[in-house]
């Protein structure tokens, strides 16, 4: 179970030896019925005897080649090629590298957007007549209410909803031990600078991830002023979430920003990529800053009695003032001459039976909500009925009115929030935008200095 | 007769061709490549703009660089790198020696010794050597523990790729020279400084530039064993690379280059030593 989103720099510099040559290989998708999706290592069900239907299973990239024959009597061959983080997906591409569909970050399908990559997906996409269209018939109307969002807008005045279909979203948070760590204190993101954790809190190696920390420490107070004054009812929700929006995503304060990353530095035990899901396991540390699918494999883990003896219980928790809501999506590439099978994939991938699946296989939250995918939801996380400890957990901002689940009470701070958090926390989640040129150049050059 | 004009003769100097693409290729090409972006904008047009962001990063001017993250960050490399040689060089010349001259009949076997850990995934022995750490208690324990973690990491890393050039070059130096020394009234010690040692120098130099400039790129050592707490040059350039700033990073690649060179030219490696070379011994 590969984490994605991962900076895996070792890789990346083989890429870029291969890819700074200009003889590199140019991969056109020329051929009409081989479809190319570039994605994530492990990051669809492969099958197997890992995966929710049993062992005798196959890919769902291998299954949709048979579904898609039977539903629209034409063959395809999909090459699905799983590459290492966004940067390298966005070198390969400028490099000349063509797909006909990929999934990359939320900033990433900003990016390539902006730069001209990409196509609008076509209008019958989203058509909830037809059958086949399950992406449109089941994504959750949250994830959609997201996409139509401000976060979403493009310069050119278009969204970028009309380009990107919703895979897995989650958030960022902290995975902390209970038996060390006061859950008020992950509350805040000056948990960072809070000497009681010295070297006992690691953060991630990466610019945006540091640089929002950086944000959330500069604007906590006053987010937490504004959500006081929405929550007393003198804000409006709309006005309260631009707030967050504009604030989390503020540029101009960097050089602030730049102080409180150098003071966080010191504090912190040290800066991971990978490592800290192990490592807090083991005990080196007990507070560490994640995206929450790794967090659900990080609490999984920590249960699993091979890793350890005694089990241990960690929780997840998401600032108070404010969070990360990052999600990867499906992108048409401009040149792709099989917009057909590309958007047949995603609908295929967003059949319900599938998304269960790919969740149970992959670890992370789906885009999709429906019914089998909260029975699947009531089959992991609902409490036997002979149990007393039970609370009950509202998830109808994603399912639809209706939906709660009786589960176990400290689901409520594990696993499940993790992979959904409850509606008010929900609230105050942020899309982080992609840096332009300069602001990319700037922040570089700002978190290289600090780390 | 057209037939005997164009008939190929084969001479040593085509076996030259392969390498020399290969040269091309990887090496010059992409230096070619670095500098390059090190001094061109995204336009294509030449800018000082990195050179004055490396040496200027403070703002104050040149004066502050000796303060800036950068300074300090070639500083830390060129004490890890060059802590790391001394180390290794002081392991391996004895270790080389003893191989050398020891009465063993298959001397192979024992320096394979030394070799088989490299066959060992080198990431995987890394991680090994965290482990190690962790048990003994000094992962991530300090600042200067992180140091000293780094150097172990590094002289455990490189240490083949000292002792085998000086294996080398002891192994092929002439007995009779050690005899005369002895026959003419030197002590072994004597013999040892001044026979031994002076023709050893070639395996010594290529040694030591075979240690010192992969320390100071190597960052998977540093990044493993300090938790990233440790940075050096390479992963300074890593740094840059991966966050779309390419200039900035072939810059930095610049310094390093001139580090190589620095280093090539102070211990000699760029004058022929015809001796040594028929004698085949400056191979590695």
């Amino acid at each position: 179970m590969n984490p994605i989103k991962k900076l895996f720099p070792f890789a990346l510099i083989t890429c870029i030896a291969l890819n700074a040559l200009p003889m590199g290989a140019c991969n056109v998708s020329g051929t009409e019925n081989v479809l190319r999706v570039a994605s994530w290592d492990e990051y669809i069900c492969e099958g197997g005897e890992d995966s929710y239907v049993g062992e005798d299973s196959r890919p769902l990239y291998e299954e949709f080649e048979t579904w898609y024959e039977a539903t629209y009597g034409k063959e395809i061959t999909v090459e699905y090629i799983p590459l290492q983080d966004n940067e390298t997906m966005y070198n390969k591409i400028k490099m000349g590298d063509s797909y006909d569909i990929l999934c990359p970050s939320e900033y990433m399908c900003m990016k390539l957007a902006e730069e001209g990559y990409l196509q609008k997906l076509p209008a019958s996409f989203f058509d909830t007549g037809n059958e086949n269209n399950y992406y449109a018939k089941y994504v959750s109307s949250y994830i959609d209410g997201v996409f139509k969002g401000e976060a979403m807008d493009l310069s050119d005045g278009s969204s970028l909803s009309e380009y990107v279909a919703g895979y897995m979203w989650g958030s960022t948070g902290f995975v902390f031990n209970p038996e060390t760590v006061d859950r008020e204190d992950v509350k805040s993101w000056n948990v960072f600078l809070n000497e009681d954790y010295s070297r006992r809190i690691s953060a991630k190696d990466n610019v945006r991830d540091s640089y929002f920390v950086g944000l959330g420490m500069y604007y906590e107070d006053y987010l937490l002023g504004e959500k006081e004054k929405y929550e007393s009812g003198t804000l409006s929700k709309e006005a309260y979430k631009h707030e967050l929006f504009t604030k989390m995503n503020d540029t101009s304060s960097m050089s602030d920003v730049q102080k409180l990353l150098e003071k966080m530095r010191g504090n912190l035990y040290g800066l991971e990529t990978d490592e800290g899901k192990l490592d807090i396991i083991t005990g080196r540390f007990d507070i560490s800053y994640q995206w929450s699918g790794d967090a659900v494999y990080t609490l999984d883990m920590g249960e699993d009695e091979e890793m350890r003896d005694e089990p241990l219980y960690l929780e997840y928790c998401i600032p108070e003032s404010a969070s990360n809501l990052w999600f990867d999506g499906w992108v048409l590439m401009k040149d792709s001459k099989n917009v057909d099978a590309a958007t047949a994939f995603i609908n295929f991938l967003s059949m319900p039976e599938n998304v269960v699946r790919n969740m149970y296989y992959i670890g992370y939250t789906s885009c999709i909500g429906g019914d089998e995918v909260f029975a699947y939801l009531e089959e992991t996380y609902g409490a036997d009925e002979e149990e007393t400890d039970t609370a009950e957990y509202d998830l109808s901002y994603f399912f639809g009115e209706g939906h709660t689940l009786t589960t176990y009470s400290d689901q409520i701070h594990r696993q499940l929030f993790a992979q959904y958090p409850d509606e008010e926390t929900i609230d105050r989640l942020v899309v982080m935008q992609y840096f332009d040129k300069e602001t990319n150049t700037r922040a570089n050059r700002m978190w290289n200095n600090i780390k | 007769m057209t037939e005997t004009k164009t008939k190929f003769h084969f001479s040593r100097k085509l076996l030259a061709i392969p390498y020399a693409l290969f040269l091309a290729a990887f090496v010059v090409i992409p230096l070619l490549i670095v500098v390059y972006y090190a001094f061109t904008d995204d336009a294509g047009k030449f800018t000082w703009e990195y050179v004055r962001v490396f040496f200027n990063e403070s703002g104050e001017g040149l004066l502050g660089f000796f303060q800036s993250y950068n300074f300090k960050t070639i500083m830390r490399s060129l004490f890890i790198s060059t802590m790391s040689t001394i180390i290794c060089l002081l392991i391996a010349y004895p270790v080389a020696y003893i191989i050398a001259h020891c009465k063993l009949k298959n001397k192979s076997t024992l320096l394979l010794l030394f070799i088989v850990p490299m066959w060992v995934n080198f990431v995987l022995r890394i991680n090994a050597l965290k482990e190690l750490f962790v048990w003994l208690g000094i992962y991530n324990k300090s600042e200067a523990w992180n140091i000293v973690n780094t150097i172990i990491g590094m002289v455990y890393d490189f240490l083949p790729f000292m002792i085998l050039p000086i294996y080398t070059t002891i192994i092929k130096i002439d007995k009779s020279y050690l005899e005369a020394a002895k026959d003419l009234g030197a002590t072994p010690a004597k013999a040892f400084l001044k026979v031994t040692l002076p023709l050893s120098k070639s395996g010594i130099v290529s040694g030591v530039s075979m240690v010192f400039l992969p320390s100071m790129t190597n960052y998977v050592v540093s990044n493993y064993l300090t938790f990233r707490n440790v940075k050096i040059i390479g992963k300074l350039i890593d740094d840059y690379f991966t966050g779309d700033l390419w200039h900035d990073g072939s810059f930095i690649a610049l310094i390093l280059l001139l580090f190589m060179f620095l280093v090539t030219w102070l211990t000699g490696g760029f004058e022929a030593d015809e001796q040594t070379n028929a004698r085949g011994t400056s191979l590695w």
